[in-house]
């Protein structure tokens, strides 16, 4: 197995201590995805670590110091518990997007990259957050509970993983390059979701082609699409379909993407 | 008392003193129990073991976690058990067999992985020591220092009569020496990651 020979050199320098935090954290993003890499970069590591006498090299420690103290500056500070708690409303799904998102470091930095690697779209994978079920607080509805229809949202997420705007279905949204889209479905049953974006040229892209969605309110998508001028140089028509396991389409919408 | 107020409170620095007394205990941890067979085995890979580090901490400086730490149970055990939390998490998440009791560790497995890890640490170690024999007095003098003795680069450069800036250069040229003997060693060539991202060179048993 070999390393990509353009990351070589980066992986090195990052080992001199040359890198930058931000050229830093875009490397991890890679290695986390590059099996050759990530190799490379784990004995560099542990020479790092040997040569230091440390379990961890210092350097990883203060860079990993840093990304957990910018977590716990954006995660929510719930006061603690009381003793015998009153029911609470649900957290608003845009509370756990920020949090979910705050809380996946190898997510806000592959996000970027990923894009640059790839060609046009997609996209980072965002895991589940460990000792958190996946349908736990997500799918609770809001307002009155009745039934809902089948819809979607679309928020722009900053390169500070904060919410910088929001789009329903008619509306635009802007999200500009280094930025990344993230969208919540609402379904009533479970459906498939084809969600493409065509520019004005008409290129299309997929952002998800048949993804199964199960019944829920406003749940994140599990993953994000970063912003870049390959596929959202201009004003881009996003259209969002919910198909039945037959194919039956269930509903359309559609909404405006700007860079 | 006021550290963990601090704590409670969540303010940076004292969530900084926490971080920076426990990180290397658990990570020391970590790379033990993860040669070691089990549940933990798959946290051998530098991302492995830092992605567990951080969402261990990352869960222990959560509000009610930190709202909930009395103060007084030895906060490494405290992590450790956020650890192991974290660890089986993973493994259900990946689909992979946990054998969820890490206190069971297979005898073959664990005397295999130990001596893998055994293998790993002694070819490092005699890369490095020959590595250190081919400097020159200078050099062997920095390296004593900076990298034996573990003084911070400042007082490394006070004991070495150089300015912090000559020092770092100096330092990185050394790193950049011993770079240059990993590779011509083939300590850098044909690695293959295993399981989640362990690292064997090819070719050894």
């Amino acid at each position: 197995m070999t390393a990509c020979p353009d990351r070589i050199a980066q992986m090195d320098a990052l080992f001199l201590g040359d890198l930058s935090e931000q050229e830093a954290e875009a490397l991890r993003a890679h290695v986390a995805g590059c099996e050759g890499c990530r190799a490379y970069h784990d004995r560099l590591w542990k020479v790092e670590a040997a040569l230091e006498r440390r379990a961890m090299p210092a350097r990883a420690a203060a860079s990993l110091e840093a990304r957990l103290l910018a977590h716990v500056a954006q995660a929510p500070q719930v006061a603690p518990a009381p003793p015998a708690p009153p029911a609470k409303p649900a957290a608003t799904w845009l509370e756990r997007l920020r949090a979910l998102w705050a809380e996946q470091p190898w997510l806000r930095v592959g996000a970027p990259l990923a894009a640059a690697a790839a060609l046009a779209v997609l996209v980072v994978a965002l895991p589940d957050r460990p000792g958190t079920d996946p349908n736990a607080g997500l799918f609770r509805p809001r307002g009155n509970g009745s039934a809902p229809a089948f819809g979607v949202r679309a928020y722009c997420i900053g390169s500070a993983a904060t919410v910088t705007g929001e789009a329903r279905p008619g509306e635009r949204l802007t999200c500009p390059e280094g930025s990344s889209i993230q969208l919540s479905v609402t379904a009533p049953e479970p459906a498939k979701l084809t969600a493409v974006a065509t520019t004005q040229a008409g290129e299309s892209h997929d952002l998800a082609r048949d993804l199964p969605v199960g019944p829920g309110i406003d749940a994140p998508l599990p993953f994000s699409t970063p912003s870049r001028k390959a596929w959202l140089g201009g004003p881009t028509r996003l259209t969002v379909r919910f198909e039945s396991a037959a194919g039956k389409v269930l509903a359309e919408h559609e909404l405006t993407l700007l860079p | 008392v006021a550290l963990l107020r601090g704590f409670r409170e969540g303010d940076p620095a004292a969530l900084s003193e926490v971080f920076r007394t426990h990180v290397e205990v658990l990570t020391r941890v970590l790379r033990a129990r993860a040669h070691q067979g089990g549940a933990f085995a798959h946290v051998r890979s530098a991302m492995e073991i830092e992605n567990v580090v951080f969402e261990t901490f990352a869960r222990a400086f959560e509000p009610r976690t930190r709202a909930t730490y009395d103060g007084v149970r030895p906060y490494g055990y405290y992590l450790l058990g956020i650890a192991r939390n974290v660890v089986l998490e993973q493994l259900r998440r990946r689909d992979q067999p946990s054998g969820l009791d890490l206190e069971e560790m297979a005898g073959p497995e664990l005397a295999d992985s130990q001596g893998e890890q055994l293998h790993e640490d002694r070819e490092l170690e005699g890369l490095l020591e020959e590595f250190r024999r081919g400097l020159d007095e200078a050099e062997a003098r920095l390296y004593e220092l900076r990298f034996v003795e573990g003084l911070p680069q400042e007082d490394a450069s006070a004991r070495l009569g150089l300015s912090r800036i000559q020092l770092r250069r100096r330092e990185r040229a050394l790193k950049q020496r011993l770079l240059e003997h990993l590779h011509a060693r083939g300590y850098l060539r044909d690695l293959q990651p295993e399981g989640w991202g362990f690292v064997r060179v090819r070719g050894e048993s």
